[in-house]
């Protein structure tokens, strides 16, 4: 990936895993922390411009009560898809993001071990060192860490 | 509190963290000072100061050699709570509940089947699935069958042709918690664990071919039917994704209940419920349900296992002779009978990353194994070796009948895969004579030996505590991972 492209780093963490990820605004933070997290299971995070051959698309509602726990809920609803239903998400719309509420469209398609390959499985999200911050005017960044 | 707490030296393998604080009681951490300089900014001393906080703690907050950082308890901790007054907390288990490990035999020497032992290797990854997006055939438990695993256990996969009645017998608590409750489950646990019944799963879940390598107390080994140079399967795994989503979901659960209930906590990640409360009954139900699934899990891969074996090496099931030494938990929490002060009490004790250790005579061990004490099954990293031990009187005096449960990481998954940058581990590994196969690509790397600290230290650590003794010593020859 371009040092341009890049929207996150891996922490080191003794026995799991966690990322520093970044975004202009929170909507972009959420869907970077969405693209990191798939990063880390899947051998290539699927884009936007990989084949929509049989992807689904769904609105999804999430609510938390504030921005970090929205995070982690929303983190955990995409690894309950992923880990549940196989669902690979491949482009992500906010409809609507406060700090209480997201509403998103996710365009996911299925596994298929021809395109995906697992990297690393993720047993949860977590809520240790969870943090969401505005560090100027615009950048937001988070930290989450992941149970492995 | 974030700083590392106050120890004094007790002995060459105890040190204790002084109630301090909101302590309820002193924390013991089980280590020798060598394991205690690599513990470095490692908070997990820490962590045990915090668990010390939980209301109806008894005794002391303990720790096993293998301590390192979890989510909330370390990995490592074992606490027990009043079974009355105390609470319970989804982080004292884990997220995989009840993984564990199960120590197969076999009537084969290794020698007899070393240039095997690579296609032996290769059968189990083909015939054992691993999980989601691996090659394998899986099914799919309907909703009925799903709740009938929670609430069984290994006896619904044995009933349903996975083994034999005879392995239950050397399974902890018989493969079968009693007081699972199925209704307790959440429908996202339930969902998650329709197709994942009889996988492997991936991280440091692994099935291990091995031998015998040392005995040293020949007694106990001939009593577990375990000889040198015997073919040895370990597996370790859990209770998938149907347990991770049980935690999870009852971590939320449990963040609101310590509001309600007024239960002050250093970590949020400590969040509990009284264990006489719905909030705590509720998730001790679906716990045991969860820990059910995982022992079936178990008792399908031995199935699976058997059949791999049966077919490669072209022998029938009386001459491979696969039976299961033991299968113990190390996530789990029990309700037990323990004395303290002189006294019995009930309690229920915490286990997270860490296995249970009854000794000789103890009620609950099955009757071929009564006299020598609990199989303790103590896994190492995938180039060194693992361990046989047995339960000791030591272990009911001073550690709830526990110990430690396996090696603990040395080096993060990210400073792992840098230092194997530009190598080849399988490869590596192969050279050593361990065939190594795995599905995912990051895995095996994240995985490696050197990433792993010595587990004869730890083991070493817990019989020289007297909570333990060893009886055998397991070397890897083929290795599967997902």
């Amino acid at each position: 990936m371009r040092k341009s492209d890049q929207y996150y780093i891996l922490l080191d963490h003794t026995a799991d895993i966690g990322i520093r990820v970044w975004g202009a605004t929170p909507g972009a933070l959420f869907i970077h922390a969405a693209r990191g997290m798939l990063d880390i299971m899947l051998e290539h995070a699927p884009s936007a411009h990989s084949s929509r051959d049989r992807a689904v698309r769904s609105r999804v509602t999430i609510t938390g009560e504030d921005l970090p726990h929205l995070l982690a809920q929303w983190l955990r609803h995409l690894l309950f898809q992923f880990d549940a239903h196989g669902e690979v998400p491949i482009h992500i719309h906010i409809v609507e993001l406060s700090s209480t509420q997201l509403v998103a469209d996710v365009i996911s398609q299925p596994f298929d071990p021809a395109i995906h390959r697992l990297k690393t499985e993720l047993k949860a999200v977590t809520y240790h060192q969870l943090s969401v911050e505005q560090v100027a005017p615009d950048r937001f960044e988070a930290r989450i860490i992941f149970d492995v | 509190m974030s700083e590392t707490p106050p120890l004094e030296k007790v002995t060459e393998y105890l040190y204790k963290i002084p109630r301090h604080g909101g302590m309820r009681v002193d924390g013991l951490v089980y280590t020798s000072a060598a394991m205690l300089h690599q513990m470095g900014a490692d908070q997990a001393l820490q962590q045990v100061a915090n668990v010390a906080h939980l209301p109806g703690i008894v005794r002391a907050s303990l720790a096993m050699p293998d301590i390192h950082w979890g989510y909330g308890f370390p990995i490592g901790g074992v606490a027990a709570m009043d079974a009355d007054e105390g609470v319970i907390s989804p982080g004292g288990i884990g997220f995989d509940i009840n993984c564990g490990v199960r120590l197969l035999k076999t009537d084969v020497l290794y020698r007899d089947v070393r240039e095997h032992i690579s296609q032996l290797t290769d059968a189990l990854f083909r015939d054992i699935p691993t999980g989601l997006g691996a090659h394998h055939r899986h099914f799919t438990l309907s909703l009925d069958d799903e709740r009938r695993v929670a609430l069984k256990g290994a006896q619904w996969a044995i009933e349903n042709g996975y083994g034999d009645s005879a392995d239950a017998a050397h399974i902890e608590s018989h493969g079968r918690i009693p007081h699972a409750d199925p209704d307790a489950l959440t429908p996202k646990a339930l969902e998650r664990g329709r197709r994942q019944l009889g996988t492997l799963g991936s991280g440091n879940h692994f099935v291990e071919i091995g031998y015998v390598d040392e005995i040293y107390d020949g007694p106990a080994a001939s009593v577990m039917g375990l000889h040198p140079g015997q073919l040895t399967v370990i597996i370790h795994t859990g209770s998938r994704g149907f347990g991770y989503q049980t935690c999870d979901d009852y971590l939320e659960l449990m963040q609101q209940a310590a509001r309600r209930y007024g239960i002050d906590l250093p970590d949020r990640q400590l969040c509990c419920a009284p264990i006489d409360s719905p909030e705590g009954k509720r998730y001790i139900g679906a716990m045991g349900a969860a820990a059910n699934y995982a022992f079936a899990n178990r008792q399908m891969i031995t199935h699976f296992i058997r059949e791999a074996f049966a077919h490669q090496l072209r022998m029938g099931p009386s001459d491979l002779g696969i039976g299961v030494v033991y299968d113990v938990a190390h996530n789990i929490a029990k309700f037990e009978e323990h004395t303290i002060d002189g006294q019995t009490r009930r309690v229920c004790v915490h286990r997270k990353g860490a296995t249970r250790a009854f000794p000789p005579g103890h009620p609950e061990i099955p009757d071929d194994y009564r006299a020598i004490g609990q199989p303790v099954l103590i896994p190492g990293d995938m180039g060194r070796y693992s361990f046989v031990l047995v339960g000791q009187p030591g272990a009911m005096a001073q550690t709830f009948g526990s110990t430690c449960h396996g090696a603990g990481r040395l080096l993060s998954r990210k400073a792992a895969t840098r230092q194997a940058k530009g190598r080849d581990i399988e490869r590596e590994l192969a050279g050593q004579g361990i065939t190594v196969r795995g599905a995912s690509r990051g895995t095996v790397v994240e995985e490696m030996p050197e990433a792993y600290k010595d587990v004869s230290q730890v083991v070493d650590v817990c019989h020289a505590a007297g909570i333990s003794k060893k009886v055998a010593r397991l070397k890897p020859v083929g290795v599967i991972k997902g």
